[in-house]
């Protein structure tokens, strides 16, 4: 059978080549933009432990990556917001240059969330390790386990692992919708 | 009293909690979709488990050797930490100890158990496992 080649395929050209270029040039390991579950979120564990042993990141790098991805793709899971247009609906883009590995997500949050978020990760950013740790305490001791199934200490975590502040990023998405970013820096050295 | 026996999943731990071997192992990686409707019937069998040792005298090692858990599970970690705790505290011929085992690299799993450690009145025992 014969195969006919196209010559112009404006999608691929437009679209995935520079995307894939993009990626390539900002050493981007994986990205994702999608429904989230757990299945996708564990085929997305998978995969970033796959991509890291690729790389020969160290172990204890590579497991305080894990950790935090985890964390964070736990947290678009319980806290995006579900329309009947927006199902769960995230981003994750995991990303590494000689020195550091960066992890970034996003998801649609309600505008009345924001200034409770925006407030929480400042307050984190302020402490030093020593008052993260004791926060992380006083935590666990008084918190419940909330119905979405969070304990309230996921942003303490990933400041404590990561021992580096948490960058959030926040974009009016429509009428009360929020789009929310975060950006956490693991060293790999 | 019968074991308790969980076989592990990609995101849920193996737990062996069998009294007839005198052997009490969690191990793996936990964050499970659920983490009330994984914990709740653990935490329940420590409670049975407790009560069934009224009298007795034996030396007792829960192990915890996690690769992994995550935030919600800590809370039911602490909360197994406790009931363990409520065990040695109501039976005067029980003594517990908890061996925390940990990759050596892993500063953040160990620090994890220094900080259970510091909230309950059960020795502990960090073992290192090389990398």
């Amino acid at each position: 059978m014969d195969i006919e080649f196209k010559k112009e395929y404006p999608n691929l050209r437009d679209i995935v080549y520079p995307v894939y270029k993009h990626m390539e040039s900002k050493g981007i390991l994986a990205a994702y933009h999608g429904g989230f579950n757990q299945a996708v979120i564990n085929m997305l564990l998978r995969q970033a432990r796959l991509d890291m042993q690729k790389r020969n990141i160290e172990r204890r790098v590579f497991k305080k990556t894990y950790s935090i991805l985890v964390e964070c793709l736990e947290n678009i899971l319980k806290h995006t917001v579900t329309t009947t247009e927006i199902q769960k609906d995230g981003i994750v883009v995991l990303s590494t240059d000689q020195t550091t590995i960066k992890i970034m997500v996003g998801n649609l949050i309600k505008k009345e969330e924001q200034e409770i978020l925006e407030k929480k990760i400042s307050y984190v950013n302020s402490l030093d390790q020593e008052a993260l740790k004791k926060a992380h305490l006083e935590r666990l001791l008084e918190g419940e386990i909330s119905t979405k199934g969070g304990a309230g200490l996921g942003i303490i975590e990933i400041a404590m692992k990561s021992k580096n502040k948490i960058d959030c990023f926040f974009s009016d998405y429509c009428d009360n919708l929020v789009f929310f970013g975060l950006q956490t820096t693991i060293s790999n050295t | 009293m019968e074991a308790l026996r969980i076989e592990a999943t990609e995101s849920s731990p193996k737990i062996t909690f069998d009294p007839s071997e005198n052997f009490f192992e969690i191990s793996g990686e936990s964050r499970p979709e659920d983490v009330r409707k994984f914990y709740e019937p653990v935490l329940e069998w420590i409670h049975n488990f407790g009560a069934s040792l009224s009298g007795q005298s034996k030396e007792i090692q829960f192990n915890f050797n996690f690769e992994y858990f995550n935030s919600s599970s800590a809370k039911y970690i602490m909360d197994i930490m406790s009931k363990i705790d409520d065990i040695q505290s109501e039976n005067a011929g029980i003594k517990i100890q908890i061996c925390w085992h940990y990759e050596e690299m892993d500063e953040d799993i160990l620090e994890a158990g220094e900080e259970f450690q510091s909230i309950t009145d059960i020795p502990f025992k960090f073992i290192p496992i090389p990398s």
